[in-house]
């Protein structure tokens, strides 16, 4: 008769699942992470384009990588969530068997969803169908890399992804170094991939030492899709959200087609991708930031309540996390707003140093303040997370999809000067309704956490 | 279509005609003994994921019984009212646990009124996950128990509200008179369907329900956590049983507010429904009675014979039972033992089924062996009682808890003495209740529960002395036969439902 619910005791029982639960986090920042070192792996081979002189298999090239990533992230945005939650549950129970084959399961439907994906990107266009095919296998190959490392935070070797990554990125970039003279836009692509791949093996590697295998493929970990379809739906639409603008401006009109299906936005892509560098610092913080501090106050509040306390002293407990919140965005915005400032300060300068055009300045500006703004937004939506309120995080990704395909359009309607604060709008409308949210949710903790228990 | 009337509605926990058992029989026998009126019940069973088969060959004037189950909970249940209906229900329940005497008719029957004119249904889903009871209990606990935990004040609330909510939402049969066979949930929900068709109705008690319920819920793991390392707070593990005891009070308290009549099996047990808070005006005794024919010729009457004891060979002392603990079969044993280092010449009978408790039945064949009675004692099993009343010289109840055992009314009414320990009506039983039934003299001796010192004593002294034993067995007969006639009660109760079914109200 007296079942506290399974939930609340596992939410409770912090030794194993609040470690799990910070998974979530790591969730969050690998959305961030990867592409900006992606972003970077991008500049570099820019800058190296820059010199070799093929300008159009440069393109190609280029723009065929931003494909696959945005793609890829959107694509495996779907499994990022629900898997990650199934890890967590599976760890909390010591069920290290399904860890793999959970992997399994999901590295299948990946890699064989990836090539329909990847082939309805690619399939169009006069591009020769060794390249498309190529593009089609290196969608696989960073799909699977996705994959890979949310297993890996999963097991929070964090330490491993960063080195298999940046291993693989420095290859990569080796790669088509070493390759573009002797094959080409092939050698380009054969080469990135090469890299790619060393990371992906890397991976693989750990998560076969690290796994139990004495393991059958099993297919349960669909039955999340069902229990959980409200994370696969924010994984979607987050990533889709953080791409809108990018789409937007593919479609519109000033956009220039490299060579179909590949189009860039010459004036826009640029500043914006720089942008998302200078938030680097900003998520640095609100990592330690949600480690340090946040979590401690968040375990401690549960403790009270395992601890049979009396509501007073959660009371006092929420008002510690509380306190700490606002002194961690309090920080953020110091740390962040200086850089962002700096940027913004330093827009010319840095246009100049990356060979952009001076026109885009304004665009740089403004482009940072939502950088800084999405920022935010990821703190907020991680900490909704961290309670569980995953109908509250589906509404902040909504938002910030709809209002970053809207604004965006709009401010191309608006004409070039507004171009980058439809994407700062949409940021920072999310991160009102994030904050909004979040400030709701702390003052209605004890509800939240009690009143919807399951019997 | 008319919905059919009933004459009256039995509101049962868990007994007819589902489960065997005294208060089962007791009802069994009172519906075939009213062939004449209907019946239907309301039977509240804990869940339907245990298996409920009849029990009982039922009366054809019992007819369309419902059930009802407490812990089965569609949380996702809502019921459809106005926002307005909804905030008003919710305003009187609130005002209702905020109302020091929660058991006087005004609150309950407010409640009453605001739910049947919003739907007659209370949302279990609001309930459960709702904000204004989430409010509510946030009002009393902070008013209440600031100090408690809040972990367990919530889950508490929960568990003690959900069944509430079941009884509260049960559909109710029409009747002219409902009769509930015990306070607690049965009682509030026979309180209500009072209140709702405006029909009395009446409380028969066997045992205190509250004295029971407290017995569970200090033996219960589920309310408190001690196995939880981390409890700190020791106190707290009384609020939260004190929590559970207070709703199974406060309901027992409703019922008695209610009850046209309150009505228990013996005195002791009417003392305690008036400390529990009922009315001693509307108290009365309705003993159980037994089929006098069945038992009053299986001896000679003690008068009609001129020797000492009417039979020959060695005295035989019967118990008669289940053989478990709560009988206390050891201190049987055990003065059997007493009995036998003063007089030789008799024999120990244990009468009863072994197979309940089956570890205790096999200790207490141990304890025979140990103490030397093989030849002395012998165990019948399960058999036919009456064989053995004809031959008893006296009978003995070492019973550490009884309400108003039958098998002294039965001993008594053959003519046989009784040693019997002082709990429940055993002492009315033997001394008599009323001043009349007390001028019949005692029918038995008195001892004091699980000392088998004072059981031998009272064996003896009645084995000894053959002007007592005789006056004993002649004052039992006569008591049993003017007052404990399975008739009167029948006939009592037929005048108290003629009684309710007569009263004005709705119909």
């Amino acid at each position: 008769m007296a079942g506290i619910g399974f939930e609340l005791r596992k939410l409770l029982d912090k030794d194993n699942f609040m470690g799990d639960i910070r998974a979530y986090l790591y969730a969050a920042l690998l959305s961030s992470g990867p592409w900006l070192l992606s972003i970077t792996c991008l500049g570099v081979l820019t800058a190296l384009s820059a010199t070799s002189g093929a300008e159009q298999d440069g393109e190609i090239f280029r723009t065929t990588v931003v494909y696959v990533f945005a793609y890829s992230l959107i694509f495996v945005g779907i499994f990022q969530l629900v898997l990650t939650r199934f890890l967590a549950d599976r760890l909390y129970l010591k069920d290290d068997q399904a860890l793999l084959s959970a992997f399994v399961a999901c590295s299948i439907l990946v890699l064989l969803g990836g090539l329909f994906v990847g082939l309805a990107v690619f399939h169009s266009g006069p591009l020769p169908w060794l390249y498309k095919a190529m593009a089609i296998v290196l969608f696989d190959v960073v799909c699977l890399l996705w994959l890979t490392m949310i297993m890996l935070s999963a097991v929070k070797d964090y330490n491993n992804i960063v080195v298999g990554f940046a291993v693989g990125a420095i290859l990569s970039v080796a790669g088509v170094w070493a390759l573009e003279p002797l094959f080409g836009l092939y050698g380009r692509i054969a080469g990135y991939t090469l890299g790619l791949v060393v990371s992906v093996f890397w991976f693989l590697a750990i998560i076969l030492s690290e796994f139990d295998q004495h393991t059958q493929l099993k297919f349960d970990v669909l039955s999340y899709f069902k229990k959980y379809w409200d994370l696969a739906l924010i994984g979607f639409v987050y990533n889709l959200a953080i791409w809108a603008d990018k789409f937007v401006f593919w479609l519109a009109p000033s956009a220039r087609t490299i060579v179909v299906p590949l189009t860039v936005h010459d004036f826009y892509e640029g500043p914006v991708f720089l942008s998302y560098l200078s938030i680097v610092p900003a998520l640095a913080v609100f990592m330690v930031k949600i480690e340090t501090g946040f979590y401690e106050h968040y375990r401690r509040y549960y403790q009270c309540i395992i601890e049979k306390r009396p509501l007073a002293t959660l009371l006092e407990e929420k008002e510690g996390m509380a306190g700490m919140l606002k002194a961690s965005i309090r920080e953020m915005f110091i740390i962040q707003g200086g850089i962002t400032a700096l940027c913004v300060v330093f827009a010319p300068e840095i246009l100049t140093v990356c060979g952009l055009s001076p026109t885009q300045v304004p665009l740089l500006r403004i482009s940072c303040i939502g950088s800084f703004l999405q920022a935010l937004m990821s703190l907020t939506v991680t900490i909704l997370f961290y309670f569980d309120l995953r109908q509250r995080v589906l509404s902040v990704a909504f938002c910030y999809l709809i209002l970053n395909a809207g604004l965006t359009q709009l401010s191309l309607w608006l004409g070039f000067p507004f171009y980058g604060f439809g994407y700062a709008y949409a940021c920072f409308f999310s991160l009102m309704l994030g904050f909004y949210l979040l400030v709701q949710t702390v003052q209605d903790l004890e509800f939240i956490t009690f009143a919807r228990q399951p019997i | 279509m008319v919905e059919k009337t009933y004459d009256v509605c039995l509101i049962l926990e868990g007994t007819y005609p589902y489960v065997p058992g005294g208060v089962s029989t007791w009802v069994h026998h009172l519906i075939k003994s009213m062939p004449e009126l209907t019946f239907t019940s309301v039977c509240i069973r804990a869940t339907a994921k245990e298996k409920a088969e009849y029990r009982f060959q039922v009366p054809d004037n019992f007819v369309d019984p419902r059930l009802v189950y407490l812990h089965d909970h569609d949380t996702q249940k809502t019921a459809k009212m106005s926002k307005k209906d909804r905030a008003a229900l919710m305003e009187t329940i609130r005002q209702w646990h905020l109302d020091p005497n929660m058991t006087g008719s005004g609150g309950l029957l407010a409640l009453v009124k605001t739910l049947d004119a919003s739907g007659g249904q209370i949302d279990v889903k609001d309930m459960v996950f709702g904000r204004t009871p989430w409010n509510i209990m946030l009002e009393l606990y902070n008013k209440r128990h600031p100090e408690a935990s809040f972990l367990d004040y919530f889950w508490t609330y929960r568990f003690t509200h959900l069944p509430i909510c079941n009884v509260i939402n049960a559909p109710l049969p029409k009747a002219k008179v409902y009769h509930t066979i015990c306070t607690g949930f049965a009682g509030l929900m026979a309180v209500l369907a009072s209140l709702r068709m405006d029909r009395p109705m009446l409380l028969t008690e066997h045992g205190i329900y509250t004295k029971e319920r407290k017995i569970e819920v200090a033996q219960s793991k589920w309310i408190h956590t001690e196995q939880d390392d981390r409890l700190r707070i020791e106190r707290d593990l009384g609020t939260f049983q004190n929590l559970w005891i207070h709703i199974f009070e406060t309901l027992s308290r409703l019922t008695y507010a209610h009850a046209h009549r309150v009505i228990t099996l013996f005195e002791g047990n009417r003392k305690m429904q008036i400390l529990g808070g009922s009315d001693p005006e509307r108290t009365e005794v309705i003993p159980n009675g037994i089929t006098l024919s069945r038992y009053e010729n299986l001896k000679p009457r003690a008068d009609t014979f001129e020797d000492e004891r009417g039979a020959e060979g060695p005295f035989k002392i019967g118990f008669v039972g289940r053989v478990v603990p709560i009988k206390d079969v050891k201190t049987f044993i055990r003065a059997i033992k007493i009995v036998t280092q003063e007089v030789q010449n008799i024999e120990g009978y244990i009468i009863g089924p072994e197979d309940e408790s089956a570890e205790y039945a096999r200790e207490c064949h141990e304890l025979v062996h140990m103490l030397g009675l093989d030849q002395t004692i012998t165990f019948t099993g399960k058999v036919f009682v009456n064989d053995y009343y004809a031959i008893l010289d006296v009978l003995v109840l070492t019973s550490v808890s009884e309400a108003q055992p039958l098998v002294i009314l039965e001993a008594n009414c053959a003519g046989i003495p009784v040693v019997a320990s002082d709990v429940g009506a055993c002492s009315e039983l033997l001394h008599g209740r009323t001043p009349e039934d007390e001028e019949l003299g005692p029918s038995g001796y008195i001892t004091r529960p699980a000392e088998p010192m004072d059981t031998a004593q009272g064996i003896l002294t009645i084995l000894l002395n053959p002007k007592l034993r005789r006056a004993m067995s002649l004052s039992g007969r006569e008591r049993v036969t003017r007052f404990y006639a399975e008739t009167d009660l029948i006939s009592k109760y037929k005048a108290l439902y003629r009684e309710c079914m007569a009263m004005p109200g709705r119909m």
